[in-house]
């Protein structure tokens, strides 16, 4: 019996099973790549229908890269890149805060000039640093992900870095 | 030091520094202090970082509603304005004929029924089911609430839907209970793959899985060679009393009025299909219950 040739995306459950496995990485995904959180999400809604009314003709070992690829295309079309927003951790700063208030102030600063020099890298190289800073994602899982090699993930957070370190010391 | 011009392109050393393949020590060597302080920092930073929050159930809720929108469909290969052209024709003769795509087959109390679908496959249908299955079997996927055993033919894939999962084979035999609250798999040939949720279950042959109440999976092998109502005899492993309770229920037709008894009792046994009173005794007296039968269609159980 071979196995995932079995199942259909049509099957609801199966789509449901696939809609829990990717759509968050897929929304992050996005997100890092082009900034504006809502719009990441309009497109991940939208991939989706687009493979359930496509699921006749997509295996389920396909349905990432369909995915993937489809919200990558409905973004290349439509959106500008935007700033991405990180999110700190709130218990962690509140600590700092309370210890010392001139910290927070440098600290903003720091994450603003930290957000800017996010968003002057190119979109190849803020995909795969975020992927890895942000959703924890292995370099072997990028790779995978984006279909380039672990090389090529590496090259791109080396470069991304030392991007960042240029745009944050000139300030 | 501000390092001329970026880098090599081919380096890598600080993704290998970043998923610690290379010691701060070692990057010290290759970078200055000043820039090693700000990579740190940078890196320190990412720690706090938090992914942007997001709810999966309440947006895979917000996509079902749109999905019954647009339900999936095959490229079509009939140009369309034969549609508008088959759409005035059936205006113009007033031919309003209802075409069903699925068929429906349900059972009463006590009832069993075969169903022959052309490919080959036979369905077992017990008592208080409904199964239905598209009219053109190209499709070989059906819906089933209730109890039924299933004979499949080896050509291509077969579904079972149901209310809480679905069940994927090619060439096999095996049972399936499925009601809102219960779902059971027994599978006794071939292999069987059933989904529950998030879980991916593959079934050999002896294998049974079944899930009651949303609660922990349970999983078990069994001796049988094929499910008990097909031979006349409905069988239960550890299973609520209440389970039990209704199964007699819908095989005899009667109302079970069980008060002070303990319904999520389980229960390991068998009750015959065609003897109500053999069935009621064989079912209350491992429970130790007395039963009374006030008229014909009503049940009273009690403690002894």
């Amino acid at each position: 019996m071979k196995a995932s040739q079995d199942i259909s995306i049509c099957v609801e459950a199966v789509f449901a099973k696939i809609y829990k496995q990717y759509s968050e990485v897929l929304r992050n995904f996005i997100y890092y790549k082009f900034g504006d959180l809502e719009n990441a999400e309009d497109i991940t809604q939208n991939a989706f229908i687009k493979l359930w009314e496509s699921c006749q003709k997509i295996p389920v070992e396909k349905a990432k890269s369909f995915l993937f690829t489809t919200a990558n295309n409905m973004t290349l079309n439509t959106l500008k890149h935007q700033k991405v927003v990180l999110k700190y951790a709130s218990t962690m700063t509140k600590t700092h805060t309370d210890e010392n208030p001139e910290y927070k102030l440098l600290e903003n600063e720091f994450r603003d000039k930290l957000e800017s020099a996010i968003a002057s890298l190119s979109e190849k190289q803020r995909e795969v640093f975020l992927l890895n800073r942000i959703e924890k994602m292995k370099y072997a899982e990028i790779a995978l992900l984006l279909n380039i090699s672990v090389k090529a993930v590496e090259k791109r957070m080396h470069a991304a870095l030392f991007l960042m370190r240029d745009k944050i010391g000139k300030v | 030091m501000k390092t001329e011009k970026i880098h090599n392109s081919q380096e890598t050393y600080l993704a290998k520094w970043l998923e610690g393949e290379l010691s701060d020590t070692e990057l010290q060597k290759l970078v200055s202090k000043e820039d090693f302080l700000l990579f740190v920092k940078i890196k320190d930073t990412f720690e706090k970082v938090e992914k942007p929050s997001f709810n999966t159930t309440k947006n895979y809720q917000k996509i079902t509603d749109r999905l019954h929108k647009s339900s999936p469909r095959v490229v079509p290969f009939i140009p369309n304005w034969v549609y508008s052209v088959a759409a005035m024709l059936v205006l113009a003769f007033g031919v309003f004929r209802f075409y069903k795509a699925s068929l429906a087959v349900e059972t009463s109390y006590g009832e069993t029924k075969e169903i022959a679908l052309n490919e080959g496959t036979k369905i077992y249908l017990n008592n208080k089911s409904t199964i239905s299955y598209p009219k053109y079997q190209s499709q070989r996927n059906v819906t089933l609430n209730g109890e039924a055993f299933f004979h499949v033919t080896k050509k291509g894939a077969f579904v079972v839907s149901t209310p809480l999962g679905v069940i994927q084979v090619l060439g096999t035999q095996f049972n399936v209970m499925a009601t809102d609250k219960l779902f059971e798999v027994i599978c006794y040939e071939g292999k069987v793959r059933v989904i529950y949720n998030d879980v991916e279950k593959i079934l050999l042959p002896s294998d049974a899985w079944r899930v009651i109440e949303g609660k922990t999976p349970q999983s078990w092998t069994t001796k049988e060679t094929t499910s008990g109502w097909i031979t006349g005899e409905t069988t239960f492993r550890t299973m609520p009393v209440k389970y039990v309770l209704s199964a007699l229920e819908k095989q005899y037709h009667i109302t079970i009025r069980a008060k002070a008894i303990d319904k999520n009792r389980l229960f390991t046994g068998s009750f015959p299909n065609d003897n109500l009173q053999k069935a009621l005794r064989s079912v209350c007296l491992p429970l130790q219950i007395d039963y009374d039968q006030p008229d014909t269609n009503t049940i009273l159980l009690h403690k002894k």
